[in-house]
């Protein structure tokens, strides 16, 4: 019962913080900031509220499995998409990128 | 052989046995869920990836007061779903029904919050669908389409599992009357549970990724 209320008091003290890094306008800190707040939280509630601390092997296996995959899943598509100039005003959709040595793969070829 | 209780189902050799599997499942249930929001948020990451202002001029038009009250309740009802879960395990059924309720409460209470918002929302023309007209404060009206239409997929998917784990809960509330096996109760309040603080965990991503983007 203690942890309960301890955690759920952590709970609140987090998002209280990350209110107010949202209120800093650091830029493109704020992100990164925030993002580790959220990880923070929800390793609370994992490991509380969700009784991880308590879980065997299996079920540690399981939940670290879920952010491992997810992991893979950004991974993966970042090395493609953060490896192409697409700044601010690129269009939505996917386009073909010329070859580097400057032919064109055009069509009937 | 030793009698078997009531509440072992006939699968199992003991509880210990039978608990493990069932916590197990719906961990590995939760494992898909997991695969299932992290698509969104993979779109979600790669959209804001090559377009950063659309995001931060998007996220000034969310109300992150009604965001950060919404988050307050959502982490109040995992607290009292989880004192549920303790109080169910004690055979504490009294308490347990009054936590219960709390948490059904609060969860409507974030529904009615998430409702409220969206009538903002329509009334102020930030609906990308539905044939509405779309205002967007700026030049880039397409990118803060994406925007609005991530927003109200991710938060509309977040709030749909709101609505099953607050029929899961009232489903709880009817068992805690009438269940006999505590062996069996237990098992099944645990299961919504983690159900419940999963959906919790998932607005606690989704808070400061669209109501916080600065």
């Amino acid at each position: 019962m203690r942890a309960l209320l301890l955690t759920f008091a952590a709970l609140l003290a987090l998002l209280a913080l990350t209110v107010w890094i949202g209120s800093l306008e650091l830029g493109r800190v704020t992100i990164a900031l925030s993002l580790g707040v959220a990880f923070l939280k929800a390793a609370l509630i994992v490991t509380v509220f969700m009784h991880l601390r308590d879980a065997g092997t299996m079920i540690r296996i399981a939940a670290l499995g879920g952010f491992l995959w997810l992991g893979v899943l950004f991974w993966l598509t970042f090395g493609d998409v953060a490896r192409r100039d697409a700044g601010a005003d690129a269009p939505l959709e996917p386009t073909l990128v010329p070859p580097r040595d400057g032919k064109s793969s055009g069509s009937g070829e | 052989m030793s009698e078997r209780p009531e509440a072992l189902r006939f699968q199992f050799e003991d509880l210990d046995q039978q608990r493990a599997a069932d916590e197990f499942g719906m961990w590995v249930f939760l494992l898909t869920e997991v695969l299932f929001f992290g698509a969104l948020f993979l779109v979600y990451a790669v959209a804001r990836w090559n377009h950063p202002e659309a995001f931060i001029d998007g996220s000034h038009l969310l109300n992150a007061t009604l965001g950060t009250v919404n988050t307050a309740i959502l982490l109040t009802s995992s607290l009292a779903i989880a004192v549920a879960d303790l109080a169910v395990r004690e055979d504490a059924r009294r308490l347990a029904r009054w936590m219960l309720s709390a948490t059904l409460l609060l969860g409507l209470a974030f529904l009615a919050v998430k409702g409220y918002e969206y009538l903002l929302e329509y009334r102020h023309h930030r609906v990308p669908f539905l044939d509405r007209p779309f205002e967007w404060p700026g030049p880039d009206a397409r990118e803060g389409r994406l925007f609005f239409n991530l927003y109200f997929a991710m938060t509309g998917l977040h709030a749909l599992h709101l609505v099953v784990g607050c029929g899961l809960v009232c489903a709880m509330l009817w068992l805690n009357e009438r269940s006999r096996l505590p062996a069996r109760l237990t098992a099944q309040v645990r299961a919504a549970g983690l159900y419940w603080h999963f959906v919790d965990v998932v607005w606690v991503f989704l808070f400061p990724l669209l109501y916080l983007v600065r």
